[in-house]
């Protein structure tokens, strides 16, 4: 079965053809980056505006790409939250337009979960029960994914998500946007021999906080400043990354140990992150356990990981209604 | 032709069929806040009730405002994603003409008016000539005030049609030359009705370029500008 995704629920417009949830026929991505990278973030107004605007050639050439008519499609698959209202809509309606055009089954897709599918893009032979760590500007969730369409929420940020804290640090940083990539690339030329944040308030959780070592970053720079010492940037980019990822690190792999599973993922955006990855790798290898994590294309958002997470979920529950709405703050309300 | 029309851009959101100069449904429902959703939905049993297939369609209209931005991109996305798997034409109306077709009988200037907030409103002029209407001015943002010295000048009659919007202060303005009737939804099919004519007339498929009518600028673009500005002229 071949499935349209699309996702249209924060900067980029994407289209994609998937052939049963495992191969990925065409996958284009437009990335609005450069016009929200003068505000410093991602503007709603601008982002729904540029989604209009490019939609439908996406579409287009997914299919083209793909080499496929859309008679061939048997299903659209579109996110329907969490996201931007905006450009949720966007994305929610042409879908759903282009299953009443064609008489074909529709899917709202969860993106959060939609994220976790690109591993199954990535390693076709992955089998649940897994527990994957999503991270990206929007998310930070540990979930444990006993089946398809079946998930257990064990932690998430208290606070700021994960790819939201990277940005913010690399702004104070004075670095470019989005910050993350940046702030990785900074922290390569330093060693993270700088404390930040003495205890972990939520030690013994499964929840995240990045608020204090966002606060305790902050506070280190105003130091160096009012010492009129020269701010050692790319040392505080490696320690701040040095701990964030402890973080997640520590989090993710008790929570392994915990319900023995055999499998750990990575996803999001932050999940292209190469310290993060390495040091996941290095964990799960000393356990004797099985890591994956979808390649950096993969990992930022995307509609092939939309179209996958359709393909299981329709076999498994079936299509949406038409008048399904968007749910721009949708939470996980399976098995929660 | 077989037509559907649909408009989203205000809080009451249509959809209407035609064939030709028949009518063959119509049916209005909320869709601010939140039901813009609900209109493929609409369109799905719109179809069923007059017993067509999706692919009888031969053409697409859609509104695109003035109005609710995020409104009129849920119409406009609704009819590219139709008009593209149906491989038919897609034509765009303003809002305001669809509302100024709504009168049938006044002799002078239409001027349909919609709350722009901030003491302005979204207005156009138009004037019913036999069957048609022509367009003296498009649909712009007008300071209230401003509105009403311009038309106070063309020394016409002028029939307001609108959401209530000023309503007091429009009329008063321009005394006993004006009237005001309450018109606050477009008509799905007079709407395709409209498009169906423009379609005949100038066969232009905006299947690709039909966009929203944003005639104001983001808060984010008017707060660049002012930094700029402030830029510029202070350091
Ligand atoms: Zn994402």
């Amino acid at each position: 079965m071949l499935v349209l995704g699309i996702e249209t629920s924060c900067d980029e417009t994407a289209a994609a053809v998937v052939e049963s949830g495992k191969r990925i026929l065409s996958n284009p991505v437009f990335s609005q980056i450069d016009k929200h990278a003068e505000f410093g973030g991602v503007v709603p107004e601008l982002a729904a505006r540029s989604h209009l605007e490019g939609i439908l050639q996406t579409i287009d050439l997914a299919l083209r790409e793909a080499g496929v008519g859309l008679e061939r499609i048997g299903l659209v698959a579109a996110t329907c939250g969490p996201g931007l209202i905006g450009g949720l809509l966007v994305g929610l309606s042409i879908a759903k337009a282009l299953a009443l055009g064609k008489e074909l089954p529709f899917i709202g897709i969860n993106h959060v979960e939609a994220h976790i599918y690109a591993n199954f893009l990535a390693v076709p032979d992955l089998t649940p029960p897994l527990l994957c760590l999503t991270v990206s500007g929007g998310h930070t969730d540990l979930i444990y994914m006993e089946d398809h369409g079946e998930y257990r929420i064990l932690g998430r940020t208290r606070d700021d998500a994960a790819g939201e804290a990277f940005d913010k640090a690399a702004r104070v940083l004075g670095l470019g946007y989005p910050g993350g990539p940046f702030l990785e690339k900074l922290a390569r030329q330093g060693r993270p021999r700088i404390p930040l944040v003495q205890t972990d308030s939520l030690a013994g959780t499964y929840d995240f906080s990045f608020s204090g070592l966002k606060t305790a970053l902050i506070n280190k720079i105003n130091h160096y400043r009012q010492k009129k010492k020269e701010v050692p940037a790319a040392d505080l980019a490696a320690s701040f990354q040095e701990q964030a990822v402890s973080f997640l690190v520590d989090r993710t792999f008790r929570a392994a140990d915990d319900l023995q599973v055999k499998t750990v993922l990575l996803s999001g955006g932050v999940a292209a992150n190469k310290e993060l990855r390495e040091r996941f790798q290095e964990q799960a290898g000393r356990r004797g356990i099985r890591f994956a994590v979808p390649p950096p294309q993969l990992c930022t958002d995307n509609a092939a990981m939309v179209a996958a997470c359709g393909y299981y979920r329709f076999h498994k529950f079936g299509p949406s209604p038409l008048d399904l709405p968007v749910f721009p703050r949708l939470s996980w309300n399976l098995k929660e | 032709m077989r037509v559907l029309g649909l408009d989203t851009s205000l809080p009451t959101g249509t959809v209407g069929l035609i064939d030709g100069v028949n009518v063959l449904y119509e049916e209005k429902i909320a869709v601010r806040p939140g039901g813009g959703e609900k209109i493929p939905a609409l369109i799905q049993k719109a179809l069923q009730s007059v017993g067509w297939r999706p692919k009888y369609l031969e053409l697409v209209v859609a509104g695109k405002g003035p109005g609710s931005y995020t409104g009129v991109r849920v119409g406009l996305a609704v009819a590219k994603g139709l008009a593209y798997s149906l491989g038919i034409p897609l034509v765009s109306i303003n809002t305001l003409l669809a509302l100024a077709a709504n009168d049938q009988g006044w002799p002078g200037l239409v001027c349909p008016v919609l709350d722009a907030r901030r003491r302005t409103v979204y207005a156009g002029l138009y004037r019913r000539q036999e069957w048609d209407l022509s367009e003296l001015r498009p649909p712009e943002v007008w300071p209230v005030e401003d509105l009403i010295e311009f038309l106070r000048r063309q020394k016409t009659p002028v029939l307001f049609l609108g959401d209530g919007a000023y309503r007091d202060e429009l009329t008063a303005g321009l005394g006993s030359a004006a009237r005001y009737k309450r018109e606050d939804s477009v008509h799905g099919a007079v709407l395709a009705g409209l498009g169906l004519t423009r379609w005949q007339k100038r066969k232009k498929n905006e299947l690709y370029t039909g966009l929203p009518l944003y005639l104001r600028r983001t808060e984010a673009e008017i707060q660049r500008e002012q930094r700029s500005m402030r830029g510029g002229c202070g350091s």
